[in-house]
């Protein structure tokens, strides 16, 4: 109830703002970031960073976004809009009704960051090259393993921005639909969503294309490999191939046999069934420690470079304390990640992004004294510590 | 006058989960540590081909020698990071590069092992309970120098950061109104990390230390108990703070489950008695 009454006041406090905006950020709203926005993206809280970018995101105007989001930047936080979309999208993807409900003022900071994602799918821009014409197929099984990782990271693009056009075009239809919106502002608001999202579903279908075949493919060479090759550091990566490829063709032929992807081609599973199985009837220790090792790498590659939706990556949010599950997805890069030397003098991007994050996550500030006086008080975390 | 003791809930030990870094590394150990345990020689020297082939799995060492600032003139610093620069140029735990070339990179299964030993480590003992800190019991040979060589590097970037940072300094002051409870809390965090690992380290490479390492080490240790009590005091003066308002009725304390049981335990003892003055 206290907290309710400490929105309300905060609220308040904004909406008296009102037509004494300027190109300095407001006392009020610099209060808001500060005391409210900021440390709730740095310590997850990802329904307070809704609830609080909202309010800001309508309460300013014109030249005041661009202030806030140079304020942020030097925080080294992304731009409003940025952080408003991915929250309120984190949130609705795990089925939550978020409050408040977006607006036409959040909507026309928000979209465009959406519509930018949606558009880099349909200009092709995120396409792996081996789905580019006459690109060249892989002939080892570490080139196998690069390029599956890529066609893995756009099966992820893709189903995130299956989803992201799906939620903006709803969310998108609601605020319109309730009018109050000016032809300006519907102009902004006219992407077309649902078209976008059907090219998405193509595309899909395009990628399975291509991984279908690259994953039979690449099971002929691991036979290869385990016929004629004595190293093992070779025959491992045959192993677990062989074992990955069977388990995702099945389980893609299990989805067409629910009326899934009928444009996509299918892969011979008995042929893939026969050799798989073979192999690891004449390999079992072989097989039992490939798949521990890599599946170990798996996720120590997760742990090195994942990022989470909070605190510049190093945190998951909140909802992960109530939906373990929510806890594995991660963004992760694009491309193949490489660690590079911190103490490079090239300019380039470290990688990863945190060298050890055990000199980071330290100062999270969760711990600190609650108070009950009649009620319940909520008390916003701070650290200039946490990035 | 009528005086009681303060009520704790217990940490929130699903608090960690939040983390990036803690399920997944804990997961990479429960694959690669029985993997490597009952591997044979030559298996391991597969495992190493495959990792050293995978640039991603590289591990960058000896990130403490950040703390050099060899481009800075002393008259540029302040007194305080002049006078700890000086003292980590003497400190006799700095690792030196073996030659101009040496970019401290290091590849192989005891790295990527030992790697996910410390960062999983570190957040379990800032933020879980009952911990077994670094699972030292599971540790094995093929990451043991690794294991070494990363915590006390960890514990020079730990110790050397507090050391120049004025915030640590107003803590050790009891500076309760410059420092609020949750910032004092997470900086005791980092001081039962960092003494973490230099009980770990002690215990497994004490015997190859020098007497003058050992008795570094042994100040460095003693100066975060300072830290550690330093924060006790901060969270007392606020606690008698908010405990003499009107109308409260309880109090709850939550942070690194090891910091707080010393909180506790102090309080039990009769250190940090809390009173109600009315």
């Amino acid at each position: 109830m206290m907290k309710k009454c400490f929105f309300a006041v905060c609220l308040a406090i904004l909406l008296g703002t009102q037509g004494t905006l300027s190109a300095a950020i407001p006392r009020n709203v610099k209060l808001e970031l500060d005391n409210r926005l900021i440390p709730a993206y740095r310590t997850g809280h990802l329904e307070t960073v809704v609830f609080s970018g909202a309010a800001i995101a309508n309460q300013v105007g014109g030249t005041l976004y661009d202030e806030i989001d140079e304020y942020l930047a030097g925080n080294n936080i992304e731009s409003l809009g940025v952080i408003l979309a991915r929250s309120r999208f984190t949130l609705l993807t795990q089925n939550k009704a978020v409050k408040p409900e977006a607006t036409t003022k959040e909507l026309l900071l928000t979209v465009p960051h959406f519509q930018q994602e949606v558009q880099q799918v349909i200009d092709g821009e995120l396409r792996p090259e081996i789905m580019q014409e006459n690109a060249e197929a892989p002939k080892t099984l570490q080139a196998f393993n690069d390029t599956l990782w890529t066609i893995h990271i756009y099966k992820n693009d893709l189903s995130n921005l299956d989803r992201t056009a799906v939620m903006a075009a709803q969310t998108m239809q609601a605020v319109l639909l309730a009018g109050k919106v000016k032809p300006i502002d519907r102009d902004k608001l006219s992407f077309d969503f649902v078209a976008a999202r059907n090219q998405i579903v193509s595309e899909n279908e395009n990628r399975l294309n291509h991984e279908m075949a690259l994953r039979v493919a690449r099971v002929q060479l691991a036979q290869e490999v385990l016929d004629t090759s004595g190293e093992r550091d070779q025959r491992l990566l045959a192993a677990f191939s062989m074992d990955q490829d069977l388990k995702i063709i099945r389980d893609f032929l299990g989805q067409q046999r629910k009326g899934l992807f009928g444009s996509v081609p299918s892969p011979n599973l008995d042929f893939i069934e026969r050799v798989v199985i073979t192999a690891k009837q004449a390999n079992q220790e072989l097989f039992a420690t490939a798949d521990q090792l890599f599946t170990g790498i798996h996720w120590w590659i997760r742990g090195r470079y994942g990022k989470g939706v909070a605190a510049n990556g190093l945190l998951k949010g909140a909802h992960v304390k109530k939906t373990p599950a929510a806890g594995f997805a991660l963004n992760m890069p694009r491309n193949r990640p490489i660690a590079t030397n911190p103490f490079s003098k090239d300019n380039s991007e470290y990688s990863p992004y945190v060298a050890r994050r055990h000199e980071n996550i330290w100062s999270w500030e969760n711990g600190g004294f609650s108070l009950a006086i009649g009620t319940d008080i909520e008390i916003v975390a701070e650290s200039d510590y946490f990035y | 006058m009528s005086g009681y003791l303060a009520e704790f809930d217990e940490p929130d030990p699903s608090d960690a989960y939040q983390i990036v870094g803690y399920q997944e590394y804990a997961n990479a150990l429960n694959h690669l540590v029985p993997l490597v345990q009952k591997a044979n020689a030559e298996q391991l020297a597969a495992y190493d081909k495959i990792v050293s082939n995978m640039p991603e799995l590289a591990v960058y060492t000896n990130l403490s020698r950040r703390f050099n600032f060899p481009e800075a003139r002393n008259s540029a610093l302040t007194p305080l990071l002049r006078g700890t620069l000086n003292l980590y140029r003497q400190s006799s735990l700095n690792e030196q590069a073996l030659g101009e070339d040496n970019e401290f990179r290091r590849t192989g299964i005891g790295w990527v092992i030992a790697l996910a030993r410390i960062e999983h480590g570190a957040i379990e003992l800032g933020y879980q309970k009952n911990v077994s800190p670094f699972n030292l019991e599971n540790l094995t040979q093929v990451e043991q120098a690794a294991f070494q060589e990363l915590l006390l590097d960890g514990a020079r970037s730990h110790y050397w950061t507090m050391r120049m940072d004025p915030m640590t300094h107003l803590i050790l002051k009891g500076e309760v109104v410059k420092v609020n409870d949750r910032t004092a809390l997470a900086y005791g965090r980092r001081a039962v990390i960092l003494q973490n690992l230099l009980q770990a380290l002690n215990h497994l490479a004490g015997a190859t230390l020098s007497p003058v390492q050992k008795t570094e080490l042994q100040s460095w240790f003693n100066d975060m108990t300072e830290v550690r009590e330093g924060v006790s005091y901060i969270m007392y003066e606020t606690y008698k703070q908010a405990i003499s308002k009107q109308g409260i009725y309880s109090m709850d304390l939550e942070g690194c489950p090891r910091l707080v049981e010393g909180i506790r335990s102090d309080i039990s003892l009769g250190k940090g008695r809390i009173q109600l003055e009315k």
